[in-house]
């Protein structure tokens, strides 16, 4: 049992991307742990602030006489060292993994470092020196299961309760292996029984028409007649924490092609729905869930062309890319488990990563 | 400096402003009774700064606006603009540009507010060093901008909305 804590905690929960859910969880965690705590907002990035979930903010308004623990959540370049807490913690979710010295030494100012993703923390291994590596300590990304199990009703209106819906989360970008899985959905599975849901962040209109010409353009090459309803949909923006999950429970299967290394909100919340979760094998979403159902991957033609930039940016699973056969039997064997009504138990231990979790970072 | 200064300012409980110009002595004089000497300090000295600020003041939008702005952004702490002009005529109402963050808008007298429109001010408060209930009023509205949390207007604007995704 852990004693309770004073809390200062600075981070980006007024984000709506997978760094402000991150963020969003933990403060929600310490707080449900018993922790007395102060939440102060960072602005890091480009993303929109925008609508959040309203039950933490009353904790910014809160003014505690004493303070035991400073939680940093931001840039590494950004860390300090204030002897007046007992301890100093950073969070270090960064997906660019500078091996710059600034960063080394900054590090080295914090009595520990929390990193959400094992893959990560393998490759920081190599980038920092040994005295700063010590530091680092695994604290996966959480999530309120039961709060999500008790809402298994809760769905989103239009979708169709009969339709299996697979559903992934990508930016239009050669980064993304999103032609592939378009192009496995179109030709194989495309009809009355099923659907797509693609969600992608804040691009333009224009960009938008364009994707959906694409489309259709890769069905008419494949010779697959379009039936409209059952045709991609796309849902484009940043959504609040509630409607993620109703975006989520009204899916079937999550198809996680995300290359970055940070586990992503809709990952967690699939595998405490006990829902299917297709990825790639390098994944960080493979390295969570041991039930994840993995693809296989080749290496892609972007190592060939700019392998020793990779290399260096150490972001090791842009190296690999989808196989579609492999893609194309896993999402046959989801369906078809789901058609002939099997009942599977993904177990894959999600009470790993409930907030209750949470003290092993103090 | 946002982090560092963001811990600072919880830390320390006293109101440290930086003061977009330090040229007018009166406005210097009048803070400094308010606040103490060591919490005001100019825009030149905040690159080296090594105590807290909890709010960037701005006097006279025409003059530094958009420094104060990038101040207030850069350090995350709310922003004071404190008008003590009329607009000048080269500048069209409909032209005023507003920070998109937390904020607050005083004007030094009625014609000023009305200058600029007053609609987009908080309050008219002099700079009257001889009055207690300006002091007073100078105090509070210090005490209640600068312990605020620096958060942008959209959020603000929009916190408890919910909203459905829709097919694109």
């Amino acid at each position: 049992m852990i004693p309770t804590k004073n809390i200062l905690y600075l981070g980006p929960y007024m984000e709506e991307s997978s760094r402000g859910y991150y963020s969003c969880m933990n403060i929600k965690a310490l707080e449900k742990a018993g922790h007395n705590i102060k939440i102060i907002p960072l602005y890091s990035s480009s993303y929109l602030p925008n609508k959040i979930s309203s039950d933490i903010l009353h904790l910014e308004e809160k003014n505690l006489e004493k303070y035991d623990v400073c939680i940093q959540h931001c840039n590494p370049l950004q860390y300090v060292h204030n002897s007046y807490f007992e301890q100093n913690i950073g969070i270090y979710d960064f997906v660019n993994l500078d091996p710059n010295p600034i960063v080394n030494s900054n590090l080295f100012l914090l009595d520990k470092i929390l990193v959400n993703s094992p893959n990560k923390l393998t490759i920081l291994a190599d980038i920092l020196a040994p005295h700063v590596f010590e530091r680092l300590q695994y604290s996966p990304q959480l999530i309120d299961v039961n709060h999500i199990q008790n809402k298994k009703q809760e769905k989103l209106e239009w979708v169709d309760e009969n339709r299996f819906y697979f559903y992934s989360e990508l930016e239009f970008s050669e980064q993304y292996d999103w032609e592939k899985l378009i192009y496995v959905y179109l030709t194989n599975f495309m009809d009355k029984n099923t659907g797509l849901i693609i969600k992608t962040n804040n691009i333009s209109e224009d960009k938008i028409k364009i994707i959906k010409q694409q489309i259709y353009g890769m069905a008419s090459s494949a010779m697959v007649k379009p039936i409209p309803e059952a045709m991609p949909q796309v849902l484009n923006g940043v959504y609040d924490e509630q409607t993620m999950f109703l975006i989520n429970n009204s899916s079937d299967c999550f198809i996680d092609i995300n290359k970055a290394n940070e586990p992503s909100y809709s990952s967690l919340c699939f595998a405490a729905l006990n829902k299917p979760i297709i990825s790639h094998e390098n994944s960080t979403t493979a390295s969570y869930f041991k039930n994840t159902i993995k693809v296989d991957n080749m290496i892609s033609n972007s190592l060939i062309k700019h392998g020793d930039d990779i290399m260096n940016n150490s972001i090791t699973n842009y190296y690999y890319t989808l196989n579609s056969e492999s893609l194309l039997n896993n999402m046959r064997k989801v369906y078809q488990d789901r058609h002939n009504k099997n009942q599977i138990n993904y177990d894959n231990d999600i009470h790993k990563y409930d907030l209750s979790q949470i003290n092993y970072i103090l | 400096m946002t982090v560092n200064n963001s811990i600072l300012k919880v830390l320390q409980k006293n109101i440290s402003i930086a003061l977009s110009s330090r040229d007018d002595k009166n406005i210097d004089r009048f803070f400094q009774k308010i606040l103490g000497k060591n919490n005001i300090c100019g825009f030149d000295d905040t690159e080296y700064m090594h105590r807290p600020i909890h709010l960037v003041v701005c006097v006279n939008k025409v003059e530094s606006l958009e420094k104060s702005m990038a101040m207030s952004h850069y350090l995350h702490v709310p922003l004071l603009i404190i008008d003590t002009q009329t607009r000048p005529d080269y500048i069209p109402k409909n032209k005023i540009f507003t920070p998109e963050f937390t904020y607050m808008q005083i004007a030094t007298d009625h014609k000023i507010a009305e200058s600029w429109g007053v609609e987009g001010y908080h309050d008219v408060l002099d700079f009257d060093i001889m009055n207690s209930k300006t002091i007073k009023e100078w105090k509070e509205t210090l005490n209640k901008i600068g312990h605020q949390t620096f958060k942008t207007i959209k959020e603000t604007e929009n916190n408890n909305e919910q909203y459905s995704p829709h097919i694109q």
